[in-house]
């Protein structure tokens, strides 16, 4: 009898033991459940992911977004990166300190010359194009990286569909199609793009299939479609591109070829890439057995005509004769 | 002998035909080698003279087909099927022995029948066939964005550019054999001479039931059956 | 022999155009002599030619004494202005004195058509015939950046401001059956379902323009004549809306024409005074001013043109600074409506722009005399334009705060989901109306007459007005259509917000407004009472509380989430009516007009319904061709599967006719009343912050999160006194109160 007690009440302080510890746990977890977070790359967006934050630049009629999409940032190249690792001093709690580094301090190359980067090569080599372009010439300090490229939402090259062209070409016309970005630069007017092509032919294929780098960068080594040109010395010639030694295979179509054959093996990649421009795919197979076709007709032709010739000399000589 | 073949209309027709095509293969021919520069002529005069040429083409093409039905003409083309490849025969070994023996022509040209066998099973499939065809590819080129998406995982245009690259060359050289079958009438130059004047001119030889009329079906099998 | 070849001609082309001139005789013939007059029958809408009183051919002289007179006054006004209060009454007078005597500034301030009407030799106003002289086409922006030259009447008779109806697609409302009205083959005549009037949408026929007998306490027993109606506010001055024009054929005769008011929108001196109704053989119509006065001032829309009308709804008839309101007519004085339709007034006291010298059509910008009203709205309005956005980010940009380096970035980001009126309208009128009782009226002392009752003004957020999700279309009964981005299937306004009201300061000034009811009704059942006005939903039976239910989240939820939806203030809104309840279906019934005169005279509604629906327009309405031509896609649009045309009198006595609230509040946009003064953050970010973040679809840690954020506190803002403006009680209008 008292043993059962006992028994009874050990459980009972067992129980209530672990009543306790079980309503400080639900207790703990509710709480940090309901404290909105503070750290990492969540404590950013809770600001940073409202699509309106920004400021008014100085430019005239200027907005400086500094929102991010999360979303977009998560597929990003750098979605893996802490929000403090690029924007190292003063971001650690809002208000922002007034000390902090700005975005002006703030280059690819900072991390893109680190060894232990895969591309650091490639930077090297974009950076080198990019110093001659003819933004940098003209614009000097004023153009960088970021004038083009957001760091939060660049991913690496995954195809050259219609959808990759469109946001490449994005990066361009963001400034030279509409008025607001293109004031931070300069003061100039760009006509409309219609307007400065309007010699090129199918302008909408063109747009959906080519990029504007493609024409308005340099050939030249390493050919990273970073150096810029100025337009009078774009490809302006049909038959740069639509002709069988099309310059686009130096560019375009390198990424194109390269992606094709991770997709769909060498063979197939190399057959069936589905790159086609008037002019530069040009079957061999049917010029040649065009070309013999041809030969074989005129020679057909000649040999009848012979023959016919001779059969009529034969014909008038036995004439003659019967005469 | 002489009779009126060949009315106003199909002439005028003919030799725009003609014309434009010969532009068309020069223009075509340069599009297609373009990285041999202006060998033929510049590229962009190459565009337009094929593009113009190309949609003048079609019109006349249409205006072909129109006044062919309006006028009948399109009879001519039309082979009568039972017997026909008796006669195609008949018609080869003209070209390949008879002609040079000097034998005359197997089936006279009348004007209910101004094709020998051949040419109208060549004609028939040339000029309903794959004149369309190359017409329409040629379109597709001009007009890239309607051509289909894709074509068996390929870009859709790429076979419009192939078929319109093949048929362009095939009819050329069509017309090279065409240019040298004229040469085959009564003398070298009396078949061009027609094709200008509308005049027809053969002649009339001795063996009159080989100049039979346009075959009957009723007739048809006999006459083939004897010739076998 | 010859008038028959004029009449047959022999040549096969003059046949042709003979035919064609036959075609075009019997259709005008048959317009003439055939539609209209019976078109007139049927509806019973009279037409005769329009005269004006007001209009007076001046001598030279006066001519000349009016127009120095005019030009004197407007240039002591700008002088005024420029010079200034701030250096004494006397160098004022002498400075104001010699600006006006400097040449560039005369030449600036002078009105130019006094010159014109000199050399001219106009020296009576006749209506639009006098401006059409001149005027008679007007060059109007085609879309690429050109012009197009119109006909300047055609392009008034066709604006919403004349026919305020639009047979096109271009609405911003959904119908509770899912579709967007009028974007179907079949459209219909729709404009404004405005339930804050008696006389809703398309009743104004009954409303049109009315005399009422009123017997003010200070004429000790004297009748008073006073006017009423809704052709107060529109620029036709005929004994009827544009009728005609919501027929698929037929067009306005040219004597309505001739009603066309241009001066009260182009005048700096339109006399309100001469705005009354007036009778004649023919019936009742809207006065004008059309005197010399009037039109020799003629120029651009400014401010107080369009406030005439506007602010009667924007700041409301009560409100202090009504220009119009204070010139009521110099005979039949029209009545004045205690409560605010809006309560938010555009005002030099109210409105920042109004201060920083904008003017309405800056925003408003007018394609010839069509207006844009904005690419937003939940309410059924016509809109000229549909659309030309009108917006604050059309001149603020996303980014509009610039001020203060802490804040302003975290404000603009508050953009993407918070409309700017949300923080930059704190507070709507005192006398902003939300509940109005029209069944149980209230006699009114000083006007002496009867009205109806407000039980529930309010200019406070949470009571007044409210917040939802908008993403800038409505129903069509004007609920705010909208989704938190998060799609929680908790936010449903249809069903709480707009349903219910909780708020206990709110429902104690109802239960007070019912007890003051009840002392002239005495059957009033106080509690039934309270409970039918802040729950409407009560009012269905079960089973159309289920179809509700359903059909919400059928039809309404896709259209919520259809776009991006951000915080927007809704004024609230809800009536008690009679509704005919042949025709209802879960969202409310058909609600039936009051004749305004029977109204206010006996403070009968039952008689003033019986009167009201014998207008020929409304028991057309219950007949077979409209309800083909228009109704049955109208009730489609509220709810109601088909129009069923049992006439709710019979015998002289009402049938199938009920009492009811709609079954809930209607919620309005509302835009004007910025002031630069916004909420301020713990205004809503707080645990009894004015936004109930739990309502607007906030899962419960989100909404701990807003109500404590952290980053606030680091801030360290001075905290506001909420309860101060929270807990304050607002005046009753007199005729509840006394």
């Amino acid at each position: 009898m008292k043993r059962t007690a006992s028994l009874a009440s050990t459980h009972l302080i067992l129980f209530l033991l672990l009543t306790v510890l079980l309503a400080n746990v639900m207790a703990l977890y509710g709480q940090t459940a309901e404290v909105a977070p503070r750290s990492g790359n969540d404590a950013c967006f809770r600001c940073h992911a409202l699509s309106t934050l920004g400021i008014r630049d100085t430019a005239p009629g200027g907005i400086r977004n500094l929102s991010v999409a999360p979303q977009e940032f998560g597929h990003s190249i750098h979605g893996d990166l802490q929000c403090t690792h690029c924007h190292e001093q003063g971001y650690d709690a809002w208000p922002h300190a007034q000390e902090r580094t700005g975005v002006g301090a703030l280059r690819c190359t900072n991390c893109h010359q680190d060894p232990k980067l895969e591309l650091k090569e490639l930077f090297a080599d974009i950076q080198q194009e990019f110093a001659k372009s003819v933004h940098v010439q003209k614009l000097g300090e004023k153009f960088s990286c970021f004038s083009c490229h957001d760091p939060h939402s660049f991913r690496r090259e995954q195809e050259v569909s219609t959808r990759k062209i469109e946001s490449a070409n994005a990066l361009c016309t963001d400034c030279h199609e509409s008025g607001q970005k293109l004031a931070a630069f300069t003061e100039r007017k760009f006509a409309p793009i219609e307007v400065t092509h309007a010699w090129l032919p199918n302008q909408d294929l063109h747009w959906e299939h080519v990029r504007c780098v493609d024409c308005h960068t340099s050939y030249e080594a390493p050919n990273t479609s970073h150096n810029v040109l100025p337009k009078s010395q774009a490809v302006t010639k049909c038959e740069s591109c639509h002709s069988q030694n099309s310059v686009l295979l130096a560019k375009l179509y390198k990424y194109e070829h390269r992606e094709s054959r991770q997709r769909m093996g060498f063979l197939n990649g190399t057959l069936l890439n589905d790159a086609y421009i008037i002019g530069s795919t040009r079957n061999s197979v049917l010029d040649a057995v065009s070309f013999a076709l041809f030969g074989l007709t005129l020679v057909g032709i000649g040999g009848h005509g012979l023959l016919r010739w001779m059969g009529k000399k034969k014909r008038e000589a036995a004439k003659e004769e019967d005469a | 002998m002489k009779i009126y073949l060949y009315p106003t209309w199909l002439r005028i027709w003919h030799w725009l035909n003609a014309l434009l095509f010969l532009v068309l293969i020069v223009s075509g021919v340069s599009l297609h080698y373009s990285d041999t520069g202006s060998l033929l002529m510049p590229f962009d005069i190459a565009i337009a003279s094929h593009n113009i040429a190309g949609l003048i083409l079609t019109g006349s093409y249409l205006f072909f087909v129109i006044g062919n039905f309006a006028s009948g003409n399109y009879k001519q083309y039309l082979p009568q099927p039972r017997g026909i490849f008796s006669r195609l025969f008949r018609q080869a070994k003209y070209y390949l022995y008879g002609i040079f023996k000097g034998d005359p022509h197997p089936y006279e040209v009348t004007r209910e029948r101004k094709f020998n066998p051949l040419q109208q099973i060549a004609y028939l499939k040339i000029m309903y066939v794959l004149f369309p065809a190359l017409i329409v590819s040629g379109w597709f080129l001009l007009f890239p964005e309607t051509a289909p998406e894709e074509v068996l995982g390929m870009a859709g245009i790429l076979p419009m550019a192939t078929a319109h690259a093949a048929l362009g060359f095939f009819l050329s050289l069509f017309m090279v054999g065409h240019i040298y079958l004229a040469t085959t009438g009564k003398t070298v130059g009396s078949n061009f001479k027609a094709m200008m004047t509308g005049w027809h001119e053969h002649d009339h030889h001795e063996e009159p039931q080989r100049a039979e009329p346009l075959p009957e079906p009723t007739r048809e099998p006999e006459l083939a059956e004897q010739e076998v | 022999m010859k008038i028959k070849s004029v009449l047959w001609p022999k040549p096969r082309w003059g046949k042709f155009l003979a035919v064609f001139a036959y075609i075009g005789l019997a259709g005008w013939l048959f317009m003439a002599f055939i539609y209209n007059p019976f078109f007139e029958v049927y509806t019973g809408v009279e037409n005769a030619p329009l005269t004006y009183e007001s209009s007076k051919p001046l001598s030279d002289s006066e001519f000349e004494a009016l127009a120095l007179e005019l030009t004197r006054q407007r240039r002591l006004e700008e002088a005024g202005a420029i010079v200034g209060e701030e250096h004494g009454e006397f160098t004022s007078e002498v400075r104001k004195d010699m600006l006006m005597k400097t040449r560039s500034f005369r030449a600036k301030t002078s009105y130019d058509h006094i010159e014109y009407f000199r050399e001219a030799g106009i020296r009576q106003y006749e209506g639009p015939k006098t401006c059409l002289t001149c005027h008679e086409t007007m060059k109007v922006p085609d879309n690429e950046g050109g012009y197009t030259n119109v006909n300047t009447m055609e392009d008034v008779l066709n604006s919403i401001h004349f026919k305020f109806q639009s047979t096109s697609a271009g609405f911003t409302t959904y119908g509770y059956d899912g579709r967007k009205v009028n974007e179907g083959m079949h459209k219909i005549p729709v404009g404004k379902i405005d339930r804050a009037c008696g006389i809703p949408g398309s009743f104004s026929w009954t409303g049109w323009a009315a005399i009422v007998e009123a017997k003010p306490a200070h004429a000790d027993g004297e009748v008073e004549m006073r006017s009423e109606g809704c052709g107060q506010c529109h620029i036709g001055g005929n004994y009827h809306p544009a009728t005609e024009k919501m027929m698929p054929i037929g067009n306005i005769p040219s004597s309505a024409e001739e009603g066309v008011d241009c001066l009260i929108c182009h005048s700096d001196n339109y006399d309100m005074n001469y705005r009354h109704a007036m009778k004649d053989e023919n019936g009742i119509r809207w006065n004008q001013d059309r005197t010399m006065r009037a039109a020799m001032t003629v120029g651009q829309p400014k401010n107080e043109n369009c406030l005439n009308c506007h602010q009667h709804n924007m700041g409301g008839d009560a409100y202090a600074h009504n220009v119009a309101a204070k010139n009521l007519g110099y005979k039949n004085k029209r009545l004045l409506h205690p409560g605010a339709k809006r309560g938010n007034p555009f005002s030099y006291e109210s409105d920042v722009h109004y201060r920083a010298g904008l003017v309405c059509l800056d925003c408003h910008e007018p394609e010839g005399h069509k207006i844009p009203r904005g690419t937003k709205g939940t309410d059924l309005v016509g809109n000229d334009l549909p659309g030309k956005v009108v917006a604050c980010e059309n001149c603020h940009t996303s980014a509009p705060h610039t001020e203060n380096p802490i804040t302003r970035v975290i404000l603009n980001g508050h953009t993407a989901r918070i409309a700017c009126e949300t923080c930059h309208i704190t507070h709507l009128e005192d006398n902003n109306v939300v509940l109005r009782d029209w069944v149980h009226p209230t006699w009114h002392e000083e006007e002496g007459i009867w009205t109806p009752t407000d039980i529930l003004w309010s200019g406070q957020p949470g009571r007044g007005f409210t917040y939802l999700w908008f993403n800038g279309n409505g129903t069509f009964l004007a609920n705010a259509l909208g989704a938190n981005p998060n799609k929680n299937t908790n936010y449903n306004p249809l069903q709480v917000q707009l349903a219910q009201i909780t708020d206990p300061i709110a429902i104690e000034q109802i239960r007070q407004a019912a007890l003051e009811l009840k002392k002239t009704y005495k059957d009033l059942d106080v509690d039934a009472y309270v409970e039918g006005v802040t729950n409407p939903l009560s009012q269905l039976t079960p089973e159309m509380r289920k179809k509700r239910e359903r059909l919400i989240e059928e039809k309404i939820r896709p259209l919520m989430n259809m776009a991006e939806s951000k915080i927007y203030p809704f004024k609230l809104f809800n009536a008690m009516m009679y509704e005919d309840m042949s025709n209802q279906g879960p969202y409310g019934a058909m609600i039936l007009p009051f004749d305004y005169a029977t109204y206010y005279e006996t403070g009968d509604p039952k008689k003033a319904v019986q009167v009201a629906i014998q207008n020929p327009i409304v028991k057309r309405m219950y007949e077979f061709p409209f309800k083909a031509y228009m109704m049955d896609e109208f009730m489609a649009y509220f709810g109601v599967d088909e129009w069923k045309t049992e006439f709710p009198l019979k015998d002289g006595k009402l049938r199938n006719v009920e009492p009811h609230w709609m079954r809930q509040m209607g919620s309005l946009m509302v835009n004007h009343g910025i002031s630069r003064e916004a909420h301020e953050c713990q205004t809503c970010h707080a645990e009894n912050g004015i936004m109930d973040f739990e309502a607007l679809g906030y899962r419960p840690q989100r909404v701990k999160d807003l109500q404590n954020l952290p980053e606030l506190q680091r801030l360290n803002l001075p905290k506001r006194d909420k309860t101060a403006s929270k807990g304050k009680k607002t005046a009753l209008p007199v005729a509840i109160a006394h």
